[in-house]
């Protein structure tokens, strides 16, 4: 019986690879794998934060709590887990974030400033892809639109452009704002604003 | 396979000596290959040191399948002016299926598929390999993990225990 471990003998970029396809929870509970795996989530330049798919023993103790609090208790879970996975990074590039909040319906207010600064994070490390399916839209930091490094964008972000004053992404190649409804002078900023600008789905 | 006469025709030589003939057209699927040939257009005998024989067919094999089903669908909207949408949806989707066919490997050969197409450059098969192994992961405890692709786990229990006891945040679920 062949018993030979291929996968730990692959080159860290090709593991990263292949923890693409996984939630950041899933990548980072592989570091108890073995000595091999042990620190690699911590250069991982994709993260796919997704807080419905996020995992946690919630229900277990106690069973009375309404769904507002279930969904605040979740919330809580989740965000400790995003900040203190880009706290232990390597401080490496962040080449992709995807940061999936769809499940956050009440209070949403309460947790803008934390949102942002994942986001903040992610501009700070030379993001490339930046995928964010959240509908509000007073957590978007405006550097999101002058963000030299950002080469793919998919953003939950309707009308707001239109009181964006500066947009400067020379890199930016395809755009998606789901539901945004753009009037003329927005169109016009976004498009002097993306000059390699090659696909664009409002 | 039906080809033209004029097609050039490209030797590859795995890391075992054995030596393939494909198509121009099937070996610049390889990216890899792709460049050299772009570089030196009289090259007709390419050595793959990286590759043995079983995966370098493989990668053939692949590659002569999406070339293939290229054609045909160029060659359907040559003939009728336009492609029909759900011939096109059909051919996707036999061909996903032949991927899907494709990828039942044991965890060896995926890996080697996978180093395989990373230094040829065929980002199709790399997508697929990657994206398979990950399936392979995906939803499993670390000790289902270490079984699937026999990883040796050097860790000692105090040591595991220290990881896990470091990184509670990232294990909120019990197994």
């Amino acid at each position: 019986m062949d018993e030979r471990d291929m996968i730990s003998s692959l080159p860290d970029c090709l593991i990263h690879l292949i923890m693409s396809f996984l939630t950041a929870q899933e990548a980072v509970q592989t570091c108890v794998l073995s000595k091999r795996w042990k620190n690699l989530w911590t250069t991982l330049p994709f993260l796919d934060f997704d807080l419905y798919k996020f995992e946690y023993d919630g229900k277990s103790d106690d069973s009375e709590w309404d769904d507002v609090e279930l969904e605040r208790i979740k919330f809580e879970k989740f965000r400790d887990f995003v900040n203190t996975t880009l706290l232990l990074r390597d401080g490496s590039d962040l080449h992709k974030l995807h940061l999936s909040l769809d499940d956050l319906k009440n209070d949403v207010h309460k947790y803008h400033m934390i949102i942002r600064s994942w986001i903040l994070y992610a501009l700070k490390h030379n993001i490339q892809v930046l995928d964010i399916n959240f509908e509000s839209v007073a957590f978007m930091p405006l550097g999101v639109f002058t963000c030299a490094s950002l080469v793919d964008a998919s953003l939950d972000y309707p009308n707001a452009l239109n009181h964006i004053k500066v947009i400067n992404l020379p890199c930016l190649r395809r755009l998606y704002m789901h539901g945004a409804e753009l009037n003329q002078d927005s169109v016009d900023k976004l498009l002097r604003g993306c000059p390699v600008l090659e696909f664009l789905h409002l | 396979m039906a080809r033209s006469s004029t097609e050039n025709m490209i030797t590859l030589m795995s890391s075992d000596g054995e030596e393939f003939m494909v198509t121009e057209k099937v070996a610049r699927e390889c990216t890899t290959i792709r460049n050299m040939l772009e570089d030196d257009c009289v090259i007709t005998n390419i050595p793959l040191p990286n590759v043995t024989s079983d995966i370098l067919s493989m990668v053939i094999e692949y590659c002569m399948e999406h070339v293939a089903a290229a054609e045909k669908a160029a060659a359907e909207t040559a003939e009728k002016g336009s492609s029909s949408a759900p011939a096109a949806a059909k051919a996707n989707k036999d061909l996903e299926e032949w991927d899907k066919a494709f990828m039942n490997v044991d965890v060896y050969t995926l890996c080697d598929l996978i180093l395989a197409a990373n230094y040829l450059n065929v980002s199709g098969l790399l997508d697929l390999t990657i994206q398979t192994a990950a399936n392979l992961i995906k939803g499993k405890s670390p000790e289902q993990i270490r079984k699937t692709f026999h990883i040796q786990n050097d860790l000692s229990l105090e040591e595991e225990e220290k990881i896990r006891s470091q990184t509670p945040w990232a294990f909120e679920k019990s197994e």
